[in-house]
């Protein structure tokens, strides 16, 4: 995945990973490998949003996570980083099925 | 057309949303066959288009003027009073549907009071006869299609882009949402 400029961001998705033990996304996070399959694409999409329940509660919550509070902006950034591979890596459709199932 | 989508302000649905981005990107960007024509932002309430209302930024989130601090890359030896130019940084506008059904279902999970879903606007602005202020571009994020910066171009003081972002705001139509 393409964390190119935006290490910080790959950081705390790996730190939200760890928290729920998810380890196909912790694989993809830790790779600079753009080999995805229609599986791992579900994977990573449900895990971004599982993700953004933690962070929002962090937020919410004032808790700092590797010393930023503005997870509004990180939970943007990984959106877009997420969603920007999986659309470049031909599962844009993958994405968005799972997106509208868990909205 | 254009008619029925200026009077469409509301929306009931996401379906209704849907309906009308689709009505506007149609006429003002595919009609005239240029690359933006119109963009889309989100918007909660009661921040306007472009600035946000201390205590309505988000928890945690240093706010100058009405800008957050996240939104562009400041001078910090200059006590938060200048901003300098940076390519992937500045408020965020969605090119296509897509990208802003999805930034609405990311940020309406920051818009609760009390575990309670809080109303999650859409701002959109057309582009085709209009600039963008001076000193600011549309930029391409670079890890996605579809999803632009408004970006500074040259070092500015916070309060000319106060001004910029405010006559930007004044442009834009807000679609309330009556979902919740």
């Amino acid at each position: 995945m393409n964390f190119i400029d935006e290490e910080k961001a790959r950081d705390i998705a790996i730190y939200y990973a760890e928290k729920l033990d998810d380890k196909v996304a912790l694989a993809l996070l830790k790779s600079n490998n753009s080999k995805v399959d229609a599986d791992k694409a579900a994977s990573i999409s449900r895990f971004y949003w599982n993700m953004l329940d933690l962070a929002v509660f962090d937020q919410e919550s004032g808790n700092k996570i590797l010393d930023e509070s503005d997870m509004e902006y990180w939970m943007s950034r990984l959106m877009n980083i997420i969603s920007g591979f999986l659309e470049e890596t031909g599962f844009q459709s993958v994405w968005d099925n799972i997106s509208d199932e868990v909205n | 057309m254009d008619d029925i989508v200026r009077e469409q302000v509301q929306f009931k649905t996401v379906e209704d949303l849907r309906a009308v981005i689709s009505d506007l990107i149609i006429q003002h960007r595919e009609a005239k066959r240029v690359k933006l024509g119109v963009m889309f932002r989100v918007v909660i309430p009661p921040n306007t288009a472009t600035l946000y209302e201390e205590d309505h930024q988000g928890p945690g989130i240093v706010l100058v003027e009405g800008v957050r601090v996240g939104d562009y890359k400041f001078e910090t030896s200059s006590a938060l009073e200048w901003v300098i130019p940076c390519d992937q940084s500045g408020l965020s506008f969605s090119r296509t549907w897509s990208h802003l059904k999805d930034t609405r279902n990311m940020l309406k999970r920051f818009n609760k009071i009390d575990d309670i879903q809080q109303p999650t606007n859409v701002g959109w602005w057309i582009l085709d006869d209009e600039r963008v202020p001076k000193d600011m571009k549309f930029v391409l994020d670079k890890k996605k299609k579809n999803h632009y910066f408004l970006t500074v171009t040259k070092r500015m003081h916070i309060s000319d882009l106060v001004s910029k972002l405010e006559w930007v705001a004044q442009r834009m139509s807000i679609i309330k949402d009556l979902t919740v």
